[in-house]
């Protein structure tokens, strides 16, 4: 027997998850007017790993004035997102949350604002579809 | 295949696992709320993510075939359920599991571990294994558990000094059953005659 799974969108769940516990505004887009400090997240690929398990890689970049405060907010973002493990945000299930990429220093190259960027890989638990529907 | 009418509510993911031990016997748990550690549980703390929680059926098993390779039967004795997992803290806990009858005592914030022979009889515990996926939730008591260690202990500067685990679910009579291990889940699918 086959079944069909609909994942979530993985952005829109993360996002929802992760703004209700950071101290900065969290988004999928870059707001305009734009923040000093924020966080964007964006969905660059993943797989669903079991029937049931979608595994999204979520790109995370961490906006702010200065060099140390885009390390100190990614620093904390990351924390953040392994926190979301075991947790039910949406009525979506989190599962494990991996680092796939590490911090990295990449000041925004168009206003040269500070930016620090990483990834991870987070399971999230889909749900019965049916065709038609 | 044509899609078809297989409830994926049904597969179980567990997002979350801790382990509990507690002397032989602790009391079962009788719900999936109640604080383990108010029953006389400890948690035994940080586990391999990667490792997980293993669980093995095992027994010794034969296949009996008639004249003309007609395989009339499969027998199956000794059977056993083991469950295997890597703790990852270095505390009294999860050294008193790895080393029964061994000695630890803490003199001005040092402490002194002699490690001895494993006393088997002393590897005797109760652990509970609580498990959820999203708001379904697991509790699996395993009331005469035995405890070793078994495998490799990393020491090294690039992996976590874990102790590999084993537990082999003793046969446990209680209520005039005999069992191996007993769970407790909220989990609707499961509802008995469902």
């Amino acid at each position: 027997m086959t079944v069909a799974v609909r994942f979530p969108d993985a952005e829109a769940v993360v996002a929802s998850a992760l703004a209700a516990v950071a101290a900065v505004p969290v988004r999928t887009v870059i707001p305009a007017p734009r923040p000093t400090s924020f966080v964007r997240l964006l969905r660059t690929g993943g797989v669903a790993r079991t029937t049931v398990t979608d595994a999204p890689i979520l790109t995370v970049e961490a906006w702010a004035q200065r060099p140390s405060q885009a390390a100190a907010l990614a620093a904390t973002t990351r924390a953040q997102l392994h926190a979301l493990a075991g947790t039910v945000a949406g009525g979506v299930t989190i599962g494990r949350v991996t680092d796939v990429s590490g911090p990295q220093n990449l000041p925004d190259p168009v206003s040269d604002q500070a930016r620090y960027t990483f990834a991870v890989e987070i399971y999230l638990r889909g749900t019965r579809f049916t065709p038609g529907s | 295949m044509p899609v078809g009418n297989g409830n994926t509510d049904a597969a179980r993911i567990w997002t979350t696992a801790d382990v509990y031990a507690g002397p032989y016997v602790t009391a079962a748990p009788t719900n999936l709320t109640t604080a383990l550690n108010t029953l006389g549980y400890s948690l035994v703390g940080l586990m391999s993510q990667d490792d997980g929680i293993k669980q093995t059926f095992s027994a010794d098993e034969s296949d009996k075939f008639a004249y003309g390779s007609i395989l009339v039967r499969r027998t199956s004795i000794k059977d056993k359920v083991q469950f295997g997992f890597t703790a990852w803290e270095d505390s009294d806990i999860v050294y008193k599991l790895a080393h029964p009858g061994s000695s630890s005592t803490t003199t001005g914030g040092v402490t002194t571990r002699k490690i001895k022979a494993r006393n088997i009889g002393l590897a005797i515990r109760s652990l509970v294994l609580e498990l959820s996926d999203g708001s379904v939730a697991k509790r699996v008591w395993i009331p005469k558990a035995q405890v070793l260690l078994n495998g490799d202990q990393p020491l090294k500067d690039n992996e976590i000094a874990g102790y590999p685990l084993t537990v082999d679910a003793l046969a446990y009579t209680s209520g005039g059953e005999t069992f191996f291990y007993q769970e407790l889940t909220n989990d609707t699918s499961a509802t008995a005659g469902s």
